[in-house]
């Protein structure tokens, strides 16, 4: 993995689209290391008296996923100053999910040079169910 | 209830901006080698750190998704209801150390009420939670927002 550097990217640089599918298993072993056990993650009954139409994937393990999307993206060079997400719909298990991103913004600030990005995820009838940003620090 | 009969109670009103009881939680290898294998974590470079010998190794920063137990939502009275996560944002000002004990400290910032949008009429509460480490360092600040509506068969 080939460390990327602020010179290489640029403003308006798409990065390449990720699928995963998040399964039953990969939800559980997330909810137990994050001892976050809400019904909603695996219980269909609880589910559907929230109105969703299932188990959903956790809030927090989008975020460790979109994490990993821009880490693997940047080859493990700079350090994350932020990351907010807007869950604008449920995401199910078992249904495959598009990591997407681009670069929206390079600046310093103090010094430090940084790098914003648009970040967010596609459910499979491509409906945008997270929406976020994400800034990058390279000092 | 009416629809238009307002969710956000005086006793909700009541907690807006207080703080809660802080908690101490640790980094620990274990753990984040948990959340690592659950994320099918493949770099080289963070899979030698949670496995290696270094007590002390850097950690990417979803180890502090490991913490989220800790990261208690005080109680506020009359919530309708489920909640569901609505949005989500941490601000990171120092790196993670495997073994380092944080302070989580909670407060309600805020509870806004909405008619319309995805799950109707409901109320929008917005937890924070500062984390600080063994060194009196701030480490992460996250802001989250849990949208709460009335449950399926709530007003039948």
């Amino acid at each position: 993995m080939t460390a990327r550097t602020y010179d290489a990217i640029s403003e308006g640089e798409s990065l390449p689209t990720v699928q995963r599918t998040p399964t039953n298993f990969t939800v559980l072993k997330f909810i137990g290391a994050a001892w976050q056990w809400g019904p909603q993650f695996f219980d269909p009954q609880v589910a559907h008296r929230m109105a969703l139409e299932g188990p959903i994937v956790p809030g927090p393990l989008k975020i460790a996923f979109m994490e990993q999307f821009l880490r693997r993206w940047l080859g493990g060079a700079g350090t994350f100053r932020h990351i907010q997400l807007s869950h604008r719909r449920p995401d199910y298990h078992d249904a495959e999910m598009s990591l997407g991103g681009a670069v929206t913004r390079k600046y310093q600030e103090d010094g430090v040079p940084l790098v914003d990005f648009e970040i967010w995820i596609d459910n499979a009838q491509g409906e945008r169910s997270v929406r976020g940003i994400a800034t990058i620090a390279f000092d | 209830m009416a629809d238009d009969e307002s969710l956000l109670t005086p006793a909700m009103e009541a907690v807006i901006g207080q703080d809660g009881e802080p908690a101490d939680v640790e980094i620990a290898r274990e753990v984040v080698r948990r959340m690592a294998d659950a994320l099918d974590e493949d770099d080289p470079a963070i899979l030698a750190a949670i496995k290696g010998d270094d007590p002390r190794a850097l950690v990417p920063p979803y180890a502090l998704i490991t913490m989220v137990y800790f990261m208690e939502q005080m109680n506020i009275p009359d919530l309708p209801g489920h909640g569901l996560l609505a949005a989500d944002e941490w601000r990171y000002s120092a790196p993670v150390r495997l073994g380092d004990r944080l302070t989580v400290a909670p407060r309600i910032a805020d509870i806004q009420e909405r008619i319309g949008g995805r799950v109707g009429h409901s109320l929008f509460v917005h937890h924070e939670w500062t984390c600080t480490n063994q060194d009196g360092e701030e480490v992460v600040r996250v802001r989250r927002t849990i949208a709460y509506y009335p449950e399926r068969g709530d007003s039948e």
